[in-house]
């Protein structure tokens, strides 16, 4: 950031950043989801395996599971970005 | 001294085995400390008791509900969904009613392997609204797919019983649009995407369709309105013209009741093309009227359609099926029956207050077993499905009206009088919505009992 508002906007990303900036988003996607599964598993699926099939109980479980933890991210998310920024704004003069 | 002596020594009981082993001779404790123990035991006993046979009846219930979870459900279908309209009794947090559904009821379904969706109203006239505008979307839609016939062919199961639609006859094998994913990479050998179907939108009757519970009496008073609102109502918000009613906004907000300036909303007002004044006097009466005094986040608006014109209204014209016994609205998109067809559980909240009634409720307090086990025995039936019965206009319109409605503070009531609420005013229904509903449970008669 430029001290007289000169200069200012985001600098040019060349594609080499851009690659590099959707492999980790790829990598934080898959990683969330990669959580999500092992947790929702752990929660809701009976380990004695006396179905091939999910039954009601599971299945309620697992729909719930995903619910919460999607919206569980997505405000952990939220409020990470806010405090990034007011730390940001907090550490700039 | 003797005398005395004698007398103590008789009260206790003590062995000389007892002596020699230091223990002193065990009496009964004084007058006031006996009563004051069994008192005490007494009170705490009896909570402990309560407690314990409430914990059974819960158990004997989510035991024999137990078995229907453990039936596979393909992956390409949803459970059967219950909703549940959850209102506060009056003059108290919605905290109260939270707690019935979740010691009694919840459980319950859960245990079941339903599905359920919960609309909390902290408000009153909130879940008339979110019924009514529900409805008008799906009307709105159903207008929609009047005008384009086209899209009529998509949903052709769901007019099966209305045989004067032309297209419906017409068997044509629809074009399929060629998508890449049908014959390109990666996705020609995959499984193609399974669509989900609702269990609900595949019974016959739609009495076995879903369900709704009630908790409160208001709750069930919004609810009927809702419906009668949603479906008999105009789909736009009409203009009103009242002089009347204006005056009495005006008398009210002078009454001393603050209202609390609230910019977010009436920055929304401005915003919204609705910016008459009149129009955000009302909205600030109905503000006012909400007994707590947070930011309202939902905005409630005033029904379309009062009740005393139920019967001066025309059925809407998608809404064809309503004239016939056996038509059967169901929801465009996933083929579920409306909530007007789903049965209704109406579970009345046990709620007294005022000093005089201490004896009552500590009564009451003490006998919650009782209210557990009615609770948790009409949602085990709501979960069977077993005993559904029509809808009885008169009757059960009053359904938890002397459970609950007479102990509603008598303050409350004449104040909500005075402001028109929604829930003092008497219920009304109209024979020709009220002919396709139903209710879960025995008849009326049996059930006001206690």
């Amino acid at each position: 950031m430029s001290l007289f508002g000169l200069g200012g906007g985001q600098p040019q990303l060349t594609s080499n950043q851009k690659i590099q900036a959707a492999e980790t988003e790829l990598d934080l996607v898959t990683d969330m989801f990669n959580k999500l599964v092992d947790n929702c598993y752990q929660k809701c699926i009976n380990k004695t395996y006396n179905q091939g099939e999910l039954n009601k109980d599971e299945s309620n479980c697992l729909d719930r599971c995903v619910a919460k933890y999607f919206e569980t991210n997505v405000k952990v998310g939220e409020n990470m970005q806010k405090m990034g920024q007011t730390f940001n704004a907090g550490g700039k003069f | 001294m003797r005398i005395t002596m004698a007398a103590a020594a008789k009260k206790g009981f003590s062995n000389p085995a007892f002596k020699a082993l230091g223990i002193p001779t065990i009496k009964l404790p004084s007058r006031n400390w006996i009563i004051f123990w069994s008192v005490l035991s007494m009170g705490l006993s009896g909570l402990a008791y309560d407690k314990y046979e409430q914990k059974q009846i819960l158990k004997k219930y989510t035991g024999l509900v137990k078995p229907l979870a453990q039936e596979a459900l393909p992956v390409d279908k949803k459970p059967r969904k219950i909703t549940v309209f959850i209102a506060p009794p009056p003059n108290d947090y919605l905290e109260t009613s939270l707690k019935i559904w979740r010691r009694f009821i919840k459980p319950v379904l859960y245990y079941s392997g339903l599905d359920y969706e919960v609309v909390e109203a902290d408000r009153q006239g909130i879940i008339r609204m979110k019924v009514a505008s529900q409805l008008r979307q799906l009307r709105l839609q159903m207008r929609g797919e009047e005008r384009h016939p086209d899209s009529v062919k998509d949903n052709s199961k769901t007019n099966t019983s209305e045989p004067a639609q032309p297209n419906v006859e017409i068997e044509e094998t629809p074009v399929k649009p060629i998508a890449k994913s049908d014959f390109l990479g990666v996705f020609y050998n995959r499984p193609k995407e399974i669509k989900v179907v609702d269990e609900d939108s595949l019974v016959e009757d739609p009495r076995l369709a879903g369900g709704v519970i009630c908790i409160g009496r208001g709750a069930y008073k919004e609810y009927i309105t809702g419906l009668h609102e949603g479906l008999l109502g105009p789909l736009q918000e009409p203009e009103r013209v009242e002089a009347i009613t204006d005056k009495d906004t005006a008398s009210l907000s002078s009454d001393g009741n603050s209202i609390k300036d609230d910019p977010v909303a009436e920055q929304q007002n401005v915003d919204s093309t609705v910016t008459v004044v009149k129009e955000d006097k009302k909205k600030e009466e109905e503000e006012k009227q909400t007994s707590e005094e947070e930011t309202p986040e939902i905005k409630i608006v005033k029904p379309y359609i009062d009740p005393s014109e139920y019967p001066n209204v025309e059925i809407p014209s998608e809404l064809y099926q309503l004239a016939s016994p056996d038509g059967v609205i169901r929801d465009p998109k996933t083929n579920v029956p409306i909530l007007l067809y789903q049965p209704i559980l109406m579970v009345a909240i046990p709620s007294l207050s005022g000093f005089s009634n201490i004896p009552r409720r500590i009564y009451r307090f003490y006998q919650k077993r009782h209210f557990a086990e009615k609770v948790c025995s009409e949602t085990y039936d709501v979960v069977k499905q077993e005993h559904i019965r029509p809808f009885e206009a008169p009757a059960d319109l009053s359904q938890g009206e002397f459970d609950e409605e007479v102990d509603w503070p008598k303050s409350w009531v004449k104040q909500g009088l005075v402001r028109k609420s929604e829930w003092t005013r008497e219920l009304k229904c109209d024979s020709r919505i009220v002919e396709h509903m139903s209710m879960y449970g025995s008849k009326p008669e049996d059930r006001t009992e206690p």
